[in-house]
């Protein structure tokens, strides 16, 4: 039921980018809708944890994530204000929203070391899913150069949130 | 004026003039360390001991600069924040980020 639910998030996750990638990509108003639901997806799931969580690693990775991406929703709207440019909603942004709301609703639905579990193993999921996603579509298409160079300012903290979530996933169950 | 305050104001300000002067000459050498795109530039930081390293956040997430053997234990710093360090011990001291341990430098005091 779980494997077949995560399946889901990720084929949703993986199929937006492509339809776009294919007519041309996303223009910048579409890129920073994406940016923008992509941190809040994380910033909603990250405060489940910290609050759900008792485990203190898990709950301290929620709280980073709460943390970072906050802080990356707050440069990528100072600069999208600074350029007047208005976030457009699009299918890539639309099914970022809806797999992160059905990821927070399972996780609502468990406990313990079921929640720490299927908590960091769709981080893990998650944050590949977004560096496939800057390195593949958003980096390329992007057009205004200080936003190119925001996607590849902020890249970083995904890679350094996948490290992450991957010792912790490695250390979960033993 | 009387003379015994013309006087003392005299003392007063070649006392505040030696002062300057002796803070300047004891300035203490100010290194800079820019953390952005989550690493360390320069990675490594040699510096003399008494020597001040400030770390400079570029990045819009906070960062640390730790390394507890160097007596280095910053508070997060946040974006667009700084962090002054005074290098009291020598040694060559490894140093991360202690939210992001992907993060690593070093700092060598002399």
């Amino acid at each position: 039921m779980k494997r077949i639910h995560l399946a889901a998030a990720v084929a949703l996750l993986s199929a937006a980018p492509l339809a776009l990638a294919q007519s041309g990509g996303p223009n910048d108003a579409q890129i920073a809708a994406i940016v923008v639901t992509a941190n809040q997806v994380d910033i909603d799931a990250g405060k489940l944890a910290e609050s759900k969580s008792a485990n203190k690693d898990v709950k301290a990775f929620g709280k980073q994530m709460v943390t970072d991406h906050t802080g990356v929703n707050k440069a990528a709207t100072d600069l999208v204000t600074k350029l007047k440019v208005k976030p457009e909603d699009n299918a890539t942004a639309q099914s970022l929203k809806k797999g992160g709301q059905e990821n927070v609703a399972h996780l609502k639905t468990l406990k313990g070391a079921a929640f720490d579990k299927a908590y960091v193993d769709h981080e893990v999921d998650y944050h590949q899913q977004v560096i496939d996603a800057i390195d593949k579509t958003l980096i390329p298409s992007a057009q205004n150069a200080e936003l190119k160079a925001l996607l590849v300012k902020v890249r970083p903290a995904f890679i350094a949130h996948l490290d992450h979530a991957k010792h912790l996933q490695s250390t979960l169950g033993k | 004026m009387s003379a015994g305050r013309e006087a003392l104001r005299r003392t007063l300000a070649v006392a505040a003039a030696s002062m300057l002067i002796g803070s300047v000459a004891a300035a203490p050498v100010v290194h800079t360390v820019t953390i952005d795109g989550f690493e360390f530039h320069p990675p490594t930081v040699t510096v003399s001991k008494g020597d001040v390293v400030v770390w400079r956040n570029k990045d819009p997430v906070p960062h640390t600069a730790t390394a507890k053997d160097a007596g280095l234990d910053s508070p997060e710093i946040g974006a667009n924040g700084s962090f002054r360090f005074t290098a009291a011990r020598a040694g060559r001291f490894d140093y991360v980020c202690t939210l992001h341990p992907t993060m690593k430098g070093v700092l060598v005091v002399d």
